[in-house]
Order: C-alpha cells, then sequence, then structure tokens
C-alpha cells in the first residue's frame, strides 16, 4: 500500500488532519510535560531526603521557617544563634556527631542583582556537604575558596566578588534539587567574615544616608564565633523523637532553641509533592480518555463523511482488508506526527523553562538525566500515538461489517 | 505565494520577539543599585540587531519572487538564529545566579524562538531547494 496514497488523503482535507493531529499533539504534549514536572519532582524529593543526612537540624527559637525557606527553595537569609549550643548538644545523649552551619545572606554581588546564600561549614566536622562536592575539592579549604551549588554559573578557578571580598570557586556541588543547588559554601570562620562584611557595609550606607545607627530596626552586628544551625546525627540505636526528648531533660521546654527532625521537613515536601502528581496523573489519564472519546466521535464522522469513496474503492475491486489498512495508516501517520510535535513542544517549555518551574511549583525540583527524559519521551509517544489507531478501530468494525451495496446505497438515498 | 506570506510572517514575528522581547516581553534583569550593568543586558544588545536583522531579510522573503534567492534568505535566517541562540548561552551569557530574570524567562524563551527559528526556516530551505516545480 502505498504511503503516497496516505499522505495525499491526509493533505487533500487538511482541516480534518489539523483537527485530529492537534488534539493528539495536545494528549502527546500534556502527557510528556506532566510526567517530565512529577518524575523532576519525585527526583527533588529524593535528593532532599539524599541531602538531610541529618536527622535533627537545631535552630534559633523562631527561624524554623526560614531555616526549611533555605532547604527547599534557596530564600537567602540570615540568622544567628550562639555556638556555645555545639559542644551543649554534642554533650545529650544519644548524640553521635554535631556540625555546625552559617546562613548569610549577601547584599547585590557584582554579578547578579539577587541575593545569594552564603553557607559557612564546619570542615572538620561536616557530614552535610562533602558527599555532594562533584570536583575535585582542595585538601584544604582556604578562607577565600568557596564551594557553589550546583546550578551556580561558574567553573572551578573563576573569582567571586561578594562584600567586595573576593573568592575563587574551588569545587562544584552535584545538583540536590533542593535550595542548596542555588547556594555557596565556605568555611565557618570566612562565612563569619562575610556576615561581619555585610555588617559593616550595611551600617556605612546608613551613616552615608545619616541615619542614626542605634535605631532597633537596624541590623544587628554578627555575634562572635556565630552559628545558624547544628546538623545532628543521632547515635545507632537513637531516634530523633528520643534525642529531641533528651535535649528537653537536659535544658529544659524552653531553652531559647528549636530541634527540627529531618523527617518533618521531608513529610513537608512529601505532602505537597503528592498533591501535585496526584493532579498531574488525574489530568493526564482524564486526558487520554477524553482523547480517546473525541477522537473515536471524529473519525466515526469522518468515515461516514468518506462513505461513497469506500463504496467506490470497494466496487473497483478493493478488498475491505486494503481499506481497512489504508485508514489505519492515515490514522497512525497522523497520530505518530502529531504526538511528535507535541513532545517536541512540550521538550520546549519543561526543560528551558526548569528554573521558572521550580520557583513557580516551590518544591524541591531536580533535572532529569538524559536517558529518563528519553524513556519519559517515548512512554508518552507510545501513549499519545496509539488513541488515535485505537480509536479508529471502532469506526473501522463499522466501515468491514457493511456490504458495498450497503455503502452505495446508503449514499445515493 | 503562500510560502512567502509564511516564511515572511514567521521571520517578522521571531525577528519582533528576538530584537524587542528581552527589552518588553521576558525581560532581562534590571540594573544594579548603583548603575552598574549585568552582562546578560549585552546579550539583550545583541540580539536586537540579530532580530532586527531576521525582520529585514523577512521583508526580502515576501518581495523576491525567485525561490532560489528566497531559499538563500531562509538559509540566512537559520544562521543568525544560530547567533541568536549562542549569544545568550555562549558567546556573551548572562547572570551568575541560575534565578535571575535573564537566567529564568528571557534566555529560555530566546533559547526556544533561536531554535524554532533555525528549525523552520531550514525546513524552509530544503522545502524551497528540492520541490516540484510547477508547485
Amino acid at each position: 500500500m502505498s504511503l503516497r496514497i496516505v499522505f495525499g488523503n491526509l493533505r487533500s482535507r487538511i482541516y480534518r488532519t489539523a483537527t485530529l493531529g492537534l488534539i493528539t499533539a495536545i494528549l502527546a504534549a500534556v502527557l510528556f510535560g506532566g510526567l517530565v514536572v512529577s518524575s523532576c519532582l519525585k527526583r527533588g524529593a529524593e535528593g532532599l531526603a539524599a541531602r538531610l543526612g541529618a536527622d535533627l537540624l537545631i535552630v534559633a527559637e523562631g527561624y524554623d521557617r526560614e531555616m526549611e525557606g533555605i532547604l527547599l527553595r534557596g530564600e537567602p537569609t540570615s540568622f544567628y544563634m550562639d555556638s556555645e549550643w555545639i559542644e551543649k548538644i554534642a554533650s545529650v545523649d544519644g548524640v553521635a556527631s554535631v556540625s555546625p552551619q552559617l546562613y548569610v545572606a549577601t547584599l547585590n554581588s557584582e554579578c547578579c542583582t539577587a541575593s545569594v546564600q552564603l553557607i559557612g561549614y564546619d570542615t572538620l566536622s561536616d557530614f552535610l556537604i562533602l558527599p555532594w562536592i562533584k570536583t575535585g575539592l582542595p585538601s584544604k579549604l582556604e578562607e577565600h575558596d568557596i564551594v557553589v551549588g550546583g546550578m551556580i554559573m561558574g567553573q572551578v578557578g573563576d573569582a567571586v566578588k561578594f562584600f567586595n571580598r573576593d573568592y575563587r570557586i574551588a569545587a562544584k556541588m552535584e545538583n540536590t534539587g533542593t535550595g542548596f543547588d542555588t547556594s555557596i559554601f565556605m568555611t565557618l570562620s570566612a562565612a563569619r567574615a562575610a556576615a561581619l562584611d555585610g555588617y559593616e557595609i550595611r551600617k556605612a550606607a546608613f551613616t552615608e544616608m545619616g541615619i542614626e545607627y542605634e535605631d532597633e530596626y537596624l541590623p544587628v552586628p554578627p555575634p562572635d564565633n556565630a552559628i545558624s544551625t547544628i546538623a545532628v546525627l543521632a547515635a545507632e540505636g537513637e531516634t530523633p523523637t528520643g534525642i529531641l526528648r533528651n535535649i528537653q531533660a537536659k535544658y529544659g521546654y524552653n531553652p531559647g532553641i528549636v530541634a527540627v527532625p529531618a523527617n518533618s521537613i521531608i513529610n513537608t515536601v512529601s505532602s505537597g509533592l503528592r498533591t501535585v502528581t496526584y493532579f498531574i496523573g488525574n489530568i493526564s489519564v482524564a486526558l487520554w480518555f477524553i482523547s480517546l472519546l473525541v477522537l473515536a466521535v471524529l473519525f466515526s464522522a469522518f468515515i461516514g463523511e468518506r462513505k461513497r469513496e469506500f463504496g467506490l474503492l470497494r466496487s473497483i475491486g478493493a478488498s475491505k482488508k486494503k481499506l481497512a489498512g489504508t485508514i489505519m495508516l492515515e490514522s497512525c501517520a497522523v497520530s505518530v506526527i502529531a504526538s511528535l510535535v507535541g513532545i517536541i513542544a512540550a521538550a520546549l517549555i519543561v526543560f528551558p523553562f526548569e528554573t521558572y518551574l521550580r520557583k513557580s511549583i516551590n518544591l524541591p525540583y531536580a533535572e532529569l538525566p538524559l536517558l529518563k527524559a528519553g524513556i519519559t519521551a517515548l512512554f508518552a509517544f507510545i501513549l499519545s500515538s496509539a488513541a488515535g489507531p485505537f480509536a479508529t478501530l471502532f469506526s473501522l468494525g463499522k466501515i468491514l461489517k457493511t456490504d458495498t451495496m450497503d455503502i452505495i446505497r446508503e449514499d445515493l438515498r | 505565494m503562500k510560502n512567502r506570506i509564511v516564511s515572511a510572517v514567521a521571520a517578522l514575528i521571531s525577528g519582533g520577539l528576538i530584537a524587542l522581547g528581552p527589552q518588553y516581553l521576558f525581560r532581562l534583569c534590571g540594573l544594579i543599585p548603583g548603575g552598574a550593568i549585568m552582562r546578560c543586558h549585552w546579550s539583550g544588545q545583541a540580539e536586537i540587531g540579530i532580530g532586527a536583522l531576521i525582520a529585514v531579510l523577512g521583508i526580502f522573503l515576501i518581495i523576491s519572487r525567485n525561490p532560489a534567492y528566497r531559499a538563500a534568505y531562509s538559509v540566512s535566517v537559520a544562521l543568525l538564529g544560530v547567533l541568536a541562540l549562542l549569544i545568550p548561552n555562549f558567546l556573551i551569557g548572562g547572570c551568575s545566579h541560575p534565578e535571575m530574570a535573564c537566567r529564568t524567562t528571557a534566555f529560555p524563551a530566546l533559547t526556544v524562538i533561536s531554535l524554532l527559528v533555525i528549525l523552520f526556516f531550514t525546513g524552509n530551505a530544503l522545502y524551497l531547494r528540492y520541490r516540484k516545480k510547477g508547485r
């Protein structure tokens, strides 16, 4: 059977072909786009669970929301607590190890108008940052060395400036799908110096504007040996809740700090993820069935319109099998081309606008590896391009069951 | 005639979007307080020139009746599309922070438009070169 006849038929009824193609392309685009977004969200949640290699995170009272914002969305912020808590928490029963971190939000850096999150970590006790460093980290991180998140532009060796101080990119982290992808890591002492630089710059700006600096609403200097959080690893057999109880037993119910179990952060993300994937999944399934129904109705109508043509073809010797084959091939050709167009159109939205989507959804969002994206595209392609031929089957039976003379007679009536 | 109109309209629209989109529609980052200009601004300036050239070629596409000339103009537009793609992504680039406006909306939009320009005008050039005479 010549493909030329098939494409000739499709071209001669261009509006019909375009209608069928549009429905299939929309189905393919929604299926592929939906699958990619939900897979990226799932990978983001998995990345977060793996990234939070701690069992418990300790922050100053009232700053647990800020910490969640940094972890999940990379919202830059600065907050401090006293470093004496490192020793205090390390001495609590059930605690295996602790590692402090200091969060400092920059002012506008030389490159960007957006504020960037600087995270100081203790290179000796760290168990959170190191596993995610992709490129070789120098044996000792110097004061001017920084490790950048996976999404920050720039390569190892490049120079960056924050608070008028020069830094050098010493290593780059893997993408985690969390707020850490847009953060910059440095030693604890370098972050303390950056916090002080930031304070001095703000103070100078206020002085320049003639604002009295003692005002209670103006920024406060970072305390000596400031830290923001303490990541806690539980000893074997100990649970985060158990440690929480031990902290309360040792320091009372209101010690001025909050202990956030890592599980609770992951649960927040999981419940958000469930809502989004449930929505995307349901929309995709509903759309597939609606498309199937619409395509079946359209095919039935279009085949009805061509009864005379089929009758004539039958009368000059075309077998029912050949007729059915032509119709099926027409349907397959439209479905395959439209599915490809739909998938390419969706790919042109979900991949280039990934960061925009991540910001809009507000949940950890990790990019899909090429192979996984290819498999997803294949899956969406099979499902969407099957809808057309599947819908054709309903109408095809009608033609195959009808006698040639009946077709012609019905048409002449 | 249909090909002339479709290709000219496509060139005028895409050229307009490449030139003016980053300035008015999917905007680049603003100035740093203090007046410093960021790198993405220069990418936007370069795209104005490229977009304008694509739009001018769009006018040539509708004026010219010779398919060979139109095929050549289509190749030129496709090559300008490659340049429009390379400028924000490789040649000049933009801000380092991934969540800046240039990297969340303006550059992705320019990338998509440039890719569509490359695909469409390469296809058009091939169509004009290899189509059967008389059609």
